[in-house]
Order: structure tokens, then sequence, then C-alpha cells
């Protein structure tokens, strides 16, 4: 099984899968830790649909898919920033953009002939078909995630732990709200071509699920989501293969599974680790 | 007192705040000089919060001059100088991923800066404050496990490690036993008289207040009165302010 492992990851296409897939998951878990303590985990299913719309205009007007996602994608997210600060309620703000890019690219797609193979691959992901370029796409948005967390992590986790505490010690809360939604926009259009539009977002959010059932500081619990997402990545990775699954549902489906065994572990242990509970 | 009448920390004239059609502050004036403690006192909904918010320029006043260190709130930037502690600051998701250490460290970021890393000038802060507090030995401890009085602690240890010149808190001790109580109290004092921090301190619990603080206004959309707590004439104040229903408060004097 071992030399199995190893002898599948001599294929190009398993060697670039395998790069993608661990840029895509490094990124989920650094980003997903803010998503889901911000309260805004429907931010990534949102966007992703935003993004099709972008595909959508992107097949239509000819412009590559991924570049036109990105651009649509990121104005959903401006989009959602600037309705919650005119008072829209945060899930409605969210709501309103998914079913924009939704209805949208659906509609828009009807003068296309229907979907055909390529919009599919994009609904649930083909992380088998990834390109070199979608490679170093993918490598760069890392960069850019490591980069904006290495600058402004205290304001972030300041911005998350307490948001008016952060506004009064002089952080730019409406700034670094934006564009944390814009980063979260170009992380999900990137990790689509990995997990699929449709997909997206459990991949953002659920492996910071599981690390904030650890019950650990920020640090670790940042570190331990970006471990989660990966053995989510890696582990869905060779199952599909072997099982000839479809690999982005195989990589949730283990996100997912790895979820559930902490919550479980956790309200096992408070059964049984709590003796002196007082009434 | 080491008050000094020729520097205002926070000033407030003729601040009124109409929200939503209903006036909700009313013309208040307000100076708070340096090295004062004040409580703000009042009714629920009688606006205490809001001009905490006000203060800090967090909402903008329908019409009133707001100041922080003789500057305009809006034009203000120093926040470094600035520590506040909102009302249910404790009761924050118990959930949240953060250790002791981390959020008394979140008192540095205005003094840090964008962009910049802590440095171990802010760790020291951090230990210091969290040793000033009675929390040694918590640093790595989930705050969310902690229980009412130890979270208020870390939230004080928070400030203390920011070294501000003002310290703005909303309804401290609310939902904490007394003896925490106390010690908070004691910690403010000190706060207050050893290292000259301004305090500005909203409750709704006068006893407590009137117990601890030298200098309280009464908040019910308007200030009504200001002074020391241990005037005579308290009573008949209260009875103004809380609608002619004077509650047994206890007075700790």
């Amino acid at each position: 099984m071992a030399d199995g492992i190893l002898e599948i990851f001599r294929y190009g296409f398993m060697q670039r899968a395998l790069l993608a897939g661990l840029f895509v998951g490094a990124v989920c878990g650094l980003l997903g830790v803010f998503v889901v303590l911000r309260r805004t985990s429907q931010l990534g299913d949102s966007l992703a649909h935003a993004a099709f719309g972008g595909v959508a205009l992107g097949v239509i007007f000819g412009i590559y898919p991924v570049y036109a996602a990105l651009i649509v994608a990121a104005l959903g997210g401006v989009a959602i920033h600037l309705l919650r600060e005119r008072g829209v309620y945060s899930d409605l703000a969210v709501t309103i953009v998914y079913a924009t890019g939704l209805a949208g690219g659906v509609f828009l797609i009807s003068f296309t002939g229907g979907l055909n193979v390529d919009l599919l691959s994009l609904l649930f992901g083909s992380i088998l078909t990834v390109s070199w370029t979608d490679v170093y796409l993918i490598a760069g948005l890392l960069g850019l995630t490591l980069a904006v967390l290495g600058l402004l992590y205290k304001e972030l986790f300041a911005l998350a732990f307490d948001p008016e505490g952060a506004k009064v010690s002089g952080v730019p809360v409406r700034w670094l709200d934006a564009g944390f939604t814009v980063l979260t926009a170009v992380a999900v259009v990137l990790s689509m071509r990995a997990v699929g539009i449709l997909l997206v977002a459990p991949l953002l959010v659920l492996p910071a699920a599981s690390a904030m059932q650890l019950r650990v500081g920020m640090r670790a619990s940042i570190a331990a989501s970006v471990g989660f997402a990966l053995l989510a990545i890696v582990a869905g990775l060779l199952l599909s293969y072997f099982m000839n699954t479809a690999t982005g549902a195989t990589i949730v489906l283990i996100a997912l599974l790895t979820f559930t065994a902490l919550v479980g572990a956790q309200s096992l242990g408070r059964r049984t680790g709590k003796p002196r509970a007082t009434g | 007192m080491t008050a000094n009448a020729a520097e205002p920390v926070v000033s407030l004239r003729g601040v009124s705040l109409v929200r939503d059609d209903v006036a909700v502050l009313e013309d208040v004036n307000l100076v708070v000089n340096r090295g004062e403690a004040l409580g703000i006192i009042g009714p629920n909904g009688g606006g205490k919060t809001s001009l905490l918010r006000v203060m800090l320029g967090l909402e903008k006043p329908t019409s009133g001059e707001v100041r922080l260190f003789g500057q305009s709130v809006q034009a203000f930037h120093d926040w470094r100088r600035v520590a506040f502690v909102a009302q249910h600051a404790t009761h924050f998701d118990p959930a949240f991923p953060a250790s002791v250490e981390e959020v008394v460290l979140l008192g540095r970021v205005p003094g840090r800066g964008l962009f910049h890393w802590f440095t171990e000038e802010d760790r020291k802060a951090a230990s210091w404050a969290i040793e000033h507090t009675g929390l040694q030995g918590y640093e790595h401890r989930r705050v969310g496990a902690l229980s009412g009085g130890e979270k208020q602690r870390v939230f004080i240890a928070r400030t203390l490690a920011a070294q501000p010149d003002l310290l703005v808190l909303d309804e401290p001790t609310t939902g904490v036993d007394r003896e925490s109580q106390r010690r908070f109290y004691d910690l403010i004092r000190d706060m207050n008289e050893e290292h000259a921090i301004t305090v500005v301190l909203v409750s709704h619990d006068l006893g407590v207040v009137s117990a601890h603080l030298h200098r309280v206004v009464c908040l019910n959309r308007t200030l009504f009165y200001d002074g020391d707590p241990r005037a005579v004439d308290i009573d008949e104040i209260l009875a103004r302010l809380y609608g002619g229903e004077p509650r047994a408060l206890a007075h700790a004097h």
C-alpha cells in the first residue's frame, strides 16, 4: 500500500493535484478560523455562488472563467460589506449576493445551450485536472494569505474577538473587514478548482470548526485548522483515487467526519470528566 | 486627588443624540479632568452606554461637541491612550479560542500599530499586567473556560497592558461575585491613584459606585447630579432619576 501511494504521485496530474490541494487546504485552514469566529460561515458559500455568476459571464464574453469569477466574487464581497454597513443583516446580505450570483449565472448560461462538462467541473471540482497555471495561481494565493496574516494578524484577531474594542484600539475596522472579505472571495474562487463551487464553503469552515473543538488558544487553533484541512485534502485525494469516488466530495466528507469525531469526543469527555459539576 | 483642572481628558459640550426619532441624550455637558475617577449612574435605558459610545466616537452625536485629550473625537487618532471595556465584555462566546495571554496582548495593539508584530516589550507589559491582576499560572488557559470574576480580571489586565491614560468601563461588575467586585475596585483605585489613569465607569448600581468613587454623575437622558455620591441629597436625586420610586440601595458607608 505504501508503495502504491508513492506510485500514484509519479503521475504529473497527481503531483499537481497534491500541490494544489495542499495550498488550497492551507489557505482555507488559515482563513477559516476568522470566517467562523466572525460568524460569517455562509460567506464562502455566497461568494462561491457569486463566482458562478462570474464564470457564466466569462463563458459568454470569452474571458478566462477563473479571472471573470475572481472579479465578480470580489465585487460580491464588496457588496456584502456595503450592505452590512447600511444596516442589512449579515445573513440577509450574504443571501442577496448568493441569489444574485446563482440566478444571474444560471440565467446567462441558458444562452450558451446549458451546462457543459467544464461548468460541471466547476460546480463539483476537478482537482485531478488542474494545470500548472492553476497551481501557480493557488500558490500565489497562499503567499498573499500568509502575507496578510503576517502583517495584520493582531488586528484580525482583535476584530474577531471584540469589534468595538478593536475600533477603540485604532484598528481600521472598515478597511480590514472589506479587505478580509475580498481576500476570502479570492480564496473561494481559487479553491473552486479543487472542490467545486458547491463544496468550497465546507472546506473553508469545517477544519476551523474542528480546531475550535480542541479548546485551545488562537494561534494553536489556526495551526490545528490548517492541519485538519491538509489532512482532509491528502486523505480525500488518496481515498478518492483508490475508491474511484468524486475527489471534492470525498475531501469534504473527511473534513466532516473529523469534525463529528471531535464533537463526539468532546461531549464524551464532558460527560465522563466532570465529576465536580456544580448545580 | 491628583486632578488637574487645566487638563480635561474628556469634554462633552451640549451633546444630544437622537436615534430613530427618540431622544437618547439631551444637552449633556461633562468634563473629566486628568486623574479623576468618575462614575456615571442611572436607570437602564437612561443613555449610559450611548454616552460612552459618543464619548469614544463609536457613535456620532446629533449635535454638540466631544473632545478627547483636547482634540475633537472625529480627528482623534491617539487610541493608544484610551482603553475600553465594553458592557458584557465578559459574556463573549465561551468557545472563542483565545488564551489569557493572547487576550491581554490585545491591549498592546494600539501602541504597536499596523503591520507590526508584538515585541519583547509588549510581552513584558502583558506579563506585568497578568501578574498585577493575580492571573499568573493562567497564561495559557482558554479565556472562555474561566469564571466571571477571572474573565473580568483578564479584561482589566488587557487595559493595564495598554498603559492607557484614560480607562472607560461599561457595567464592569455585572454578574461578578462580591469578592471579585471588591478586588476589581481595588485594582481601579490602584490604576487611578498609583498609575494616574483617568477612569470613567458606567454602572446602574449606585451603592457599589458611591462606595468606591468620589465623583458621580446621574444620567437619565440628561445629567442630573454631579458631585460626591455621599452628599446628603442623593436620595432625592435618585427619586427623580428613577421616577419617584426610590429603591433601597445598599450604601456601604
